[in-house]
């Protein structure tokens, strides 16, 4: 062998030598950067993180102040009704986790439908004491502005209360609407008053030196007995002498104005959810259709500058239902109420135009007028037509999946519960009080059959195992569950591997006709190990009902596991906007 | 590190290879130490890439590391800190709120019917707009106004003037519920000046083109009693004093009435005595809502008996009845309005009316389409028939139908040769009460729109 050959030879393993290390470190070196930037891209892709699902927001992180903001009432409604914010629709809720639920926070606590609630708590609602403190109740005011008559007490604790009186024509009614309303919204979630039925005796009530209102001829000056006996000479002889009287406790925090539905408070740090985008928001139409909450506006709203374990944060209430239910406050609620809003031009032309002989549906109803209930009633009731008295940006931003997480919750009131809650209010009629609870469950069952088939109306996902092999997914059907729907059902499934870090899935196989609500975990499911360990997999389930054409929209349920632990980490329901009038 | 690439590159073509000197014979050593030196390098910055993209969380196993979406939501709070403004009001609703306040002190100074107001004067058509001051005590010495107390004192007084010179000024005094009685009474009395009242002719056959005006002073004053036995039903009489004169109108558009008229055929027009006059009323009122009614209805009845203070010449008697129902059809938001009034004047012989206290037609309220006072005779019939309908919860329209005459004698009030008037109208609404009304009234002789602050009937 020459001494070329040798070189040659020599050159040949350097050559194999740099092709087996220095190609690789090439590409190492080539890719080192787009690596690391890959990495941070895959962290913005990733479809689910190792805390998912939450169930808490922490929105109530120290805030040192805020500005006292107070709406407009007449500008809230020329803005809904004539200068609707430009924002768009279609779009999604932003608060929900990856199961579509609504995390705990300032706004919302999840109660009925999330964890067991027995009647005995649904009953005592938000109430943290019995009502005012037996003892001494002192006048300290009256507060102006309103329309129910009104005034302030303090109690033997120190605890200040609103008194409210029912307008005398009208005993119980508003009472009655805002204790029904005040258990049922708290059942649900959202942060309410403390309300309370109490029976007073005028001459019981002291008051306090230099406590002032302006009286009826406008001017201002101190409260005296004469004032006291004027304000109840219309109950005394009807009563026994003690009158039945709202007590509304005083929410503590400082008041710092009300929360329109639409954008976010500029000055909130935690508030960075734009409000048409919380889905507690937007459900609230299916609640307030359930109950004719047509004043759901941004006025009987509350923001309140609350203090708790050392930090103080804005926290959010609803307010006043004295006009939920039949009431309209010091009337009857008014027959368009639900109806047609304040402003609805098309409507008014046709009235106009056909000489009245164009008569809206709502005119046509007959009520069964009880002095205590008002005018609610079910059978023209429409769920999808209901409206409150002028657009709300976060109504009509609802979208199917928002509607069936408002029905859903709602499906969980039972007849019991709703028994129960009634009676709270202590109506002297028995027949008023049965025509009221058959009502409610009527509208209940109207809100629930419509909104919770808007959509595939599959629940109650749960990992279980059967007489298959292996793990299964189980789940429900709210619709056929509460008779939204007949059993006629059939579902079908397609799996997918999910690359959680790049946020790909890839099929696997073909979509499988299932022969009930279960179907069996494919081992070859699951996607690659994330940077957490866990491995995802996800079924995308239809359903055939021939009623509802539109549930052949696949529910996105995802599953991981991590070893042999499984969990369902994320639901997703179909979204398309239901059929229901808007403007 | 690439130069080294290269160089390792460079020399694999073999060209170098004879031409490399010495000590390049002993590269393939540096060469693996370049290698792994560059390896090493690489791996150095994997990881380092790799825990940069970590940087938000804790270190330690990759199973437990910063990657939170409750961090990602709370870096949002964060950022935001950084950019808080306090919200502000647009300048829409900065407007509104001073409109707002406006209306504040606009209510305050109008309807606030405590202590000095605001009035209009209360003046017919065609006075232009009225400006005044008002003053008004309800309930005096009580806080309340109730209807329960007794012995409420209520004190009305305004002094107003008008831009067509019209001018006004009055007090009244009321005690109500009299020892807790549903009996009240009322004194009152009261100076104007009307320099510019419309006259037309007396009879159905007067001209539209004949129109003239005339200057009416009066003042008058006097007592009333009337008792309220039960809700709607009203019984009362009183007894007043009045000096009117007549003189020449000074509407620069139109002449003055005396020379158009032989102002010897015009009764009461040469002379204009004091008078008495004695009344007496009985109404019954079930509308639903007096100030803007969808049913029940209302009938009253009046008598009125003038007697002449001075030349024994303008006695007389008048009879008006008044009655108005309202039926659904078939719900409240459908209602046919009726209406009918009747004004009977009647005197001894050798006795007259005096035209200023004759009844008439024509204007806002009694035959629409027709001037005010188009028509103005001893005796007057009016029928109105309207079909309202609620297009809006806070707007009627309406379709109107008015019919009347007058007549000199009571047995020409028929329904024959009625005059009509016809239109449509929007009537603006609270729940209670009528705001504002805009008809669009024709007739034979005329189009006119009406913009009122009263309901019709």
């Amino acid at each position: 062998m020459s001494s070329n050959r040798i070189k040659e030879n020599h050159t040949e393993r350097l050559w194999r030598l740099r092709m087996v290390f220095g190609m690789p470190v090439l590409l190492l070196l080539v890719s080192v950067q787009p690596l690391a930037q890959r990495t941070e891209n895959m962290q913005e892709s990733r479809r689910f993180y190792p805390d998912d699902p939450l169930w808490e927001d922490n929105d109530m992180m120290h805030v040192p102040s805020v500005k006292v903001f107070e709406l407009e009432k007449q500008y809230d409604f020329l803005e809904n009704t004539f200068l609707a914010p430009d924002l768009p629709y279609g779009t999604e809720a932003l608060n929900t986790n990856t199961l579509g639920e609504v995390p705990d926070s300032a706004w919302w606590t999840n109660r009925i439908g999330v964890r067991e609630m027995s009647i005995t708590e649904i009953v005592r609602g938000p109430d943290t004491v019995d009502g005012p403190a037996p003892g001494k109740w002192t006048i300290i005011g009256r507060p102006e502005g309103g329309i129910t008559p009104k005034f302030t007490i303090k109690d033997a604790r120190g605890d200040t209360y609103i008194f409210k009186l029912d307008p005398p024509h009208m005993l119980e009614l508003p009472s009655s609407a805002e204790m029904v309303s005040t258990k049922i919204f708290h059942a649900l979630g959202f942060n309410v008053a403390q309300d309370f039925l109490v029976w007073v005796k005028p001459e019981d009530l002291e008051i306090k030196p230099g406590a002032t209102w302006k009286d009826a001829k406008g001017k201002r000056r101190e409260i005296d007995r004469e004032d006291v006996d004027y304000w109840f000479q219309e109950y005394v002889g009807r009563t026994n002498g003690q009158v039945r009287v709202l007590a509304s406790k005083f929410i503590p925090g400082k008041p710092v104005g009300e929360y329109k539905h639409y954008g976010t408070r500029p000055d909130d740090p935690n508030d960075v959810i734009p409000h048409e985008r919380r889905r507690e928001l937007r459900a609230m139409r299916v609640f307030a259709a359930w109950l004719n909450h047509d004043d759901s506006r941004a006025l009987n709203t509350f923001d309140t500058f609350y203090e708790e374990d050392g930090r103080t944060f804005i926290k959010h209430f609803l307010l006043d239902f004295g006009s939920n239910l039949g009431s309209g406050s010091t009337n009857f609620q008014e027959p368009r109420a639900g109806n047609e809003y304040y402003w609805q031009p098309g409507q008014i032309i046709r009235g106009i135009a056909s000489l009245g002989i164009y008569q809206r549906g709502w005119m046509k109803v007959r009520y069964q007028e009880y002095p205590s209930i008002g005018r609610y009633e079910s059978d023209f009731f429409d769920p999808a037509k209901w409206k409150p008295e002028y657009p709300n940006p976060a109504f009509d931003r609802m979208d199917a999946a928002d509607a069936f997480w408002g029905a859903k919750l709602v499906s969980n009131f039972t007849d019991e519960m709703i028994d129960a809650i009634v009676s709270t209010a202590r109506l002297s009629d028995p027949k008023a009080e049965a025509y009221l609870i058959e009502t409610i469950k009527k509208r209940r069952d109207k809100c629930v059959h419509w909104w919770i088939s808007r959509t595939n109306p599959l629940d109650e996902f749960k990992i279980g195992t059967s007489s298959n092999p292996g793990p299964t997914l189980t789940f429900e059907n709210a619709a056929i569950r509460t008779g939204a729907a007949s059993p006629k059902a059939a579902y079908a499934v397609t799996w997918y591997r999910l690359d959680n870090l790049g946020n790909q899935e890839e099929a696997v196989g073909e979509q499988l006709r299932l022969a009930g609500p279960e179907a069996a975990i494919p081992e070859g499911s699951w996607g690659p190990e994330d940077d957490a360990g866990y491995r995802y997999s996800v079924a995308r389930i239809s359903s055939f009902h021939p009623d509802f054409p539109n549930w052949q929209e696949p529910v996105v349920v995802s599953l991981r596991r991590r070893g042999e632990k499984l969990e369902i980490v994320g639901i997703e329901r179909p979204r398309k906007t239901p059929t229901y009038a808007r403007r | 590190m690439l130069k080294l690439l290269k160089l390792c590159l460079h020399k694999e073509d073999g060209v170098g290879v004879k031409s490399v000197p010495r000590r390049t014979v002993v590269c393939p050593g540096r060469f693996l130490f370049t290698l792994i030196f560059v390896e090493l390098i690489g791996l150095a910055c994997l990881s380092s890439s790799y825990l940069l993209a970590q940087s938000d969380g804790e270190s330690g196993q990759v199973e437990e590391t910063t990657v939170s979406r409750a961090l990602d939501i709370q870096k949002e709070r964060q950022a935001k800190v950084t950019i808080l403004v306090p919200p502000e009001k647009g300048s829409v609703e900065k407007g509104l709120n001073k409109m707002e306040q406006g209306m504040g002190y606009f209510n305050a100074v109008m309807g606030s019917f405590h202590g000095f107001h605001y009035t209009t004067g209360g003046f017919p058509a065609g006075a232009g707009w009225g400006y005044g001051l008002g003053f008004t005590q309800n309930a005096i010495g009580h806080r309340y106004e109730g209807s329960k107390l007794a012995n409420l004192i209520d004190f009305d007084s305004a002094a107003a003037y008008s831009t067509r010179d019209y001018y006004r000024v009055g007090a009244s005094v009321r005690m109500r519920n009299i020892a807790g009685s549903p009996l009240s009474i009322g004194v009152a009395a009261e100076g104007i000046e009307f320099p510019e009242e419309d006259f037309f002719g007396l009879g159905p056959d007067s001209n539209e083109s004949d129109r003239s005006d005339y200057l009416l002073r009066s003042l008058h004053g006097g007592a009333d009693i009337w008792l309220e036995p039960v809700k709607g039903l009203r019984l009362g009489g009183g007894a007043h004093y009045l000096s009117p004169s007549i003189g020449s109108g000074r509407d620069p558009r139109y002449p003055t009435a005396e020379k158009v008229f032989d102002s010897r055929e015009i009764p009461g027009w040469q002379v204009q005595p004091d008078f008495f006059r004695y009344d007496g009323y009985v109404d019954f009122d079930f509308r639903d809502k007096p100030m803007n009614p969808r049913s029940g209805g209302y009938y009253g009845a009046r008598f009125s008996n003038y007697r002449d203070r001075e030349f024994n010449r303008y006695d007389f008697r008048q009879w008006t009845f008044d009655g108005s129902q309202y039926i659904q059809l078939p719900n409240q938001y459908r209602v046919l309005a009726l209406r009918a009034n009747v004004v009977m004047s009647d005197s001894d012989t050798g006795f007259e009316v005096p035209f200023y206290y004759m009844p008439d037609l024509g204007g806002a309220i009694r035959l629409r389409g027709f001037r005010e006072y188009r028509f103005r005779d001893e005796n007057a019939l009016l029928l109105s028939a309207e079909y309202r309908w609620e297009a809006w919860w806070a707007m009627d329209m309406a379709l109107f139908v008015d019919a009347g005459k007058v007549a000199h004698r009571k047995a020409d009030i028929d329904f024959s040769n009625l005059e009509y008037g016809y239109g449509v109208g929007l009537r603006f609404h609270s729940s209670k009460a009528l705001v504002a009304r805009l008809d669009f009234a024709f007739s034979k002789e005329r189009f006119i729109p009406l913009l009122r602050f009263e309901h019709v009937f």
